[in-house]
């Protein structure tokens, strides 16, 4: 016991001695909350992109991450282009559910995207917080039958505001003013994943 | 072949059967050529006789005979040439096929509108030294002259118009060509490119140059800076009539600028998009329509189907796959903490404490209703003082959700009502050993699902202030 507890002088310091406790908590609240830590978030006082601190932490710690995270039984994924982290689940059990939560994030960026290139904007614009969605596209999205019906089927019964806070409780998009939203590098992400797939094919 | 027809008969039989000339007219305006060839015209003939009757087909084939249309003058020349026979057709008959089918215009180019313009001016100069009597031949025939030469430009531009105002339907046909085959997507760009610059370049700017009142031309006056120098001279000279007419026609083509200019906004807005913004909008519309598929198996007989299945679409994108599910908000809070236990045992005991009284619970529901009488209304407050009275607290954060707790579903007939009629009393003679302290802060309570469907026709909300039950703070009570 005392072995274990008394540091030894010879031995290699643990990752574990680089992170505070503290901050790998509140990096696990994150991840246990399904969210995707960005590399930004939205400080809506400031009305900026700032700086995510815990974005921060994982990167500058990646392999300790991906050990701990391996421990847990989960898949520390890192994406660069996205600049964002999520954590992956095991696959093993309950393939179905196992995808749910992806498929109705995709699903909502998907109709999002749709819609805006359908309004002949460029999605870049989607992610800049200075423009992004508007009141106007808000109000032309809920009226659309068959947009609702998606979002019916994919369990959002009570439409497109719940889906836009599905998204919003995952950092995939943020709200930059009453009625206005912009996505996050990790939801612009997979509509520019989509994008390239098609060129691609 | 001896029968012949008419003019007015063949003429007829020609827009009774347009098709066979409007594709004659097309295939000209691609050769750029002012004449169609005698064999062109006879596969056109034969190929759409074909899917006539016998007596209209052979009424079509006599009147499109290359003889009795150039005895019924609708053919002016024949011209033989490199072995073949040309037929140039009378340029009014085509004007007039060209104004049955939109399709068939003649872009006004640069060159063409200056070639009005010069015509224009010519007349003004000659206007400038005419003699303005109505005896004098010469000046009669240029008043004739400049009347066709006006209503030509603004018919000419007018068509134009209709034309280009149908370009937006072409541009959303088009590009629901591209985003239907994708793979030809290239291709399709390339040439739509170049068509939509060479209009826009060629046709469209050219035309707004030449109506823009505003516009400077290094050789002369402008369009409306000739036809106003003309109208001044023949004011001048009292011909108010055409002078009139003049001005009319210099107005309705001031008014075509609006429409023309609307449509080169459309067009540069047009162009403006990319490259990327249509492969965005095709890869957007391609996976938009995997998911349309999707839905279309909810909607079928099969009563189970009612959720999108999205577990391959997921996995073949790829994001975010294995995301955690959002945590619900958990309902009870298990701990091990001494307070923890110490906060449970204390509430059992409470409820143990309630329920041994069950006996005593005030049955509110028979005096609750719409009108009641106010001194229901004090029954009904009385029996639930009686219960306050003895009802055992303990310290909490929040009094009222407490309270409302401790009533709702125990007491029946419980309302909202009820709740605050117990705060004012506990607020005003708070138990033995305690103190109300009334906070700030605002809370809002519920009616839970059960007692909304029993008692309460829609959800009640009750907004209150947060209030603290605390032990007194000079007694030793816990």
């Amino acid at each position: 016991m005392t072995d274990l507890n008394s540091p030894q002088p010879d031995q290699p310091t643990s990752s574990f001695d680089e992170v505070l406790p503290a901050h790998s908590t509140a990096l696990y609240r994150e991840f246990q909350a399904g969210r995707v830590i960005v590399r930004e978030l939205w400080d809506s006082n400031r009305s900026e992109l700032v700086a995510n601190p815990l974005y921060n932490l994982l990167y500058n710690h990646l392999a300790h991450f991906r050990t701990f995270y391996e421990h847990l039984g989960c898949e520390l994924v890192f994406n660069d282009e996205g600049a964002f982290f999520f954590l992956k689940e095991s696959s093993d059990d309950e393939a179905e559910e196992h995808d749910e939560n992806a498929f109705r994030v995709q699903v909502v960026l998907l109709l999002i995207g749709r819609y805006f290139a359908r309004s002949g904007r460029d999605l870049e614009y989607l992610g800049r917080p200075d423009a992004g969605l508007g009141e106007q596209d808000l109000a032309a999205m809920g009226a659309d039958e068959e947009y609702l019906e998606i979002l019916r089927t994919a369990r959002f019964e009570k439409g497109l505001a719940e889906a836009l806070d599905y998204l919003g409780k995952r950092n995939l998009m943020f709200r930059s003013g009453a009625n206005r939203y912009f996505l996050s590098s990790a939801g612009m992400h997979f509509l520019e994943e989509l994008v390239r797939e098609y060129e691609q094919a | 072949m001896s029968k012949r027809f008419s003019t007015l008969d063949t003429t007829r039989l020609l827009f009774d059967h347009p098709k066979i000339l409007f594709r004659l007219i097309e295939r000209m305006d691609r050769h750029e050529a002012r004449y169609v060839r005698e064999s062109d015209l006879l596969a056109e003939l034969m190929d759409y006789t074909r899917s006539l009757s016998g007596a209209d087909g052979d009424r079509v084939r006599l009147a499109m005979n290359t003889e009795n249309l150039f005895r019924s003058g609708l053919v002016i020349d024949i011209i033989k040439a490199d072995g073949e026979r040309r037929l140039v057709f009378q340029n009014a008959l085509i004007n007039l096929m060209r104004a049955c089918n939109a399709s068939l215009y003649q872009e006004l180019t640069d060159a063409r509108l200056r070639g009005h313009l010069v015509t224009l001016r010519d007349v003004r100069n000659r206007l400038e030294i005419s003699s303005f009597s109505e005896s004098d031949p010469d000046f009669t025939e240029l008043r004739d002259d400049l009347n066709e030469r006006v209503s030509q430009l603004i018919g000419l531009l007018r068509q134009n118009v209709l034309r280009m105002q149908t370009i937006s339907a072409q541009f959303a046909e088009l590009s629901g060509d591209a985003s239907r085959a994708p793979e030809k997507f290239l291709e399709f760009r390339q040439n739509l490119l170049e068509q939509i610059v060479t209009l826009y370049e060629r046709h469209i700017k050219p035309t707004l140059v030449f109506l823009n009142p505003d516009t400077r031309l290094p050789d002369g006056s402008n369009l409306f800076e000739t036809l106003e120098a003309m109208v001044r001279l023949l004011e001048t000279h009292s011909d108010h009539g055409l002078a009139d007419q003049l001005f009319r026609s210099s107005l309705s083509l001031n008014a075509l600028y609006k429409p023309i200019q609307s449509v080169a906004h459309e067009v540069e807005h047009f162009l403006r998009k990319t490259r990327k913004g249509m492969v965005q909008y095709n890869a957007m519309e391609h996976f938009y329509s995997k998911l349309r598929e999707l839905k279309g198996e909810t909607e079928t007989l099969s009563l189970r189907r009612k959720w999108l299945e999205g577990g391959d679409f997921a996995r073949s994108t790829g994001f975010l796959v294995g995301l955690r599910a959002q945590q619900r908000p958990k309902h009870y809070a298990f701990g091990n903490s001494s307070s923890y236990y110490q906060l449970l045992f204390s509430e059992l005991d409470l409820r143990l404490a309630d329920l041994r009284r069950k006996a005593e619970v005030p049955v509110l529901q028979e005096v609750a209703g719409g009108g009641r009488a106010a001194l229901v209304d004090v029954q009904r407050i009385n029996q639930l003082y009686q219960w306050l009275e003895t009802l055992k607290l303990r310290p909490t954060s929040d009094l009222v959700r407490e309270l409302h707790g401790r009533l709702e579903g125990f007491i029946p007939g419980y309302r909202f009502p009820d709740l605050l009629a117990a705060l004012n009393r506990m607020v005003n003679t708070p138990p033995d050993g305690y103190q109300v302290v009334t906070t700030n802060r605002f809370r809002t309570l519920e009616t839970s699902p059960e007692t909304e469907k029993t008692s309460e026709p829609a959800a009640e909300q009750f907004v209150y202030r947060k209030r603290r039950l605390e032990p007194q703070v000079e007694s030793n009570h816990d």
